[in-house]
């Protein structure tokens, strides 16, 4: 079964370009352009969450914190975000990450290639790894 | 130039850079993959390359940023 994943980001050229991408290597892919669209569309059987930082109703840290609780109220088993950031990596940033269980964040623009080691490292690890 | 009379901080200007640069540079990779002529190619390695040189001026404003605040 190839990976099926939630890719959440309010630009449609980086939605579009993450989506071919992960289209290319041959993952199913639904997309979300908000944080709300997100967490309509979290309960489905994801494999992995690609969550933007900033987004125009609510930012990614809170959707993702919300998808956790979901997650728990419904008894799944929390599945990798990867916070694919413009933003550069900071301490804050990281703290962040941590309190909204946030697996991984990566600042774009990310080569094709790393992106690939991370995602299948998130795939293969279980349980989650922390950062 | 004065660094406090910019409009957006260089936090801002890195993170306003890097999101048009998402597109320029993922789409040139993905059409890098696409069956291109030599001449082709090249267009779309100049396009990878000079991208590449706007993203590390992006990564030298942070850089400008942390010296300033010493």
């Amino acid at each position: 079964m190839m990976p099926y994943v939630l890719l959440v980001d309010d630009d449609p050229i980086t939605l579009y370009v993450h989506h071919q991408m992960l289209k290319n290597w041959g993952y199913t892919v639904d997309c979300a352009v908000n944080g709300n669209q997100a967490i309509a569309l979290c309960l489905n059987s994801y494999d992995l969450i690609f969550m933007d930082c900033g987004l125009p109703d609510i930012d990614g840290f809170t959707a993702s914190k919300t998808i956790r609780e979901l997650e728990n109220i419904h008894q799944i088993a929390p599945r990798p975000i990867i916070m694919l950031s413009a933003y550069t990596h900071t301490e804050q940033l990281q703290a962040e990450c941590i309190a909204a269980n946030i697996n991984c964040f990566i600042t774009k623009p990310v080569s094709f290639e790393i992106l690939k080691n991370i995602v299948s490292d998130c795939l293969n690890t279980t349980p989650i790894k922390s950062l | 130039m004065e660094i406090v009379n910019l409009p957006l901080s260089l936090r801002d200007l890195s993170h306003e850079l890097r999101t048009p640069l998402t597109g320029i540079l993922g789409n040139a990779v993905l059409l890098r993959d696409e069956n291109l002529t030599f001449a082709q190619k090249n267009y779309v390695n100049d396009i990878i390359q000079s991208g590449d040189a706007l993203l590390k001026l992006a990564n030298r404003l942070l850089e400008a940023k942390k010296l300033a605040s010493l």
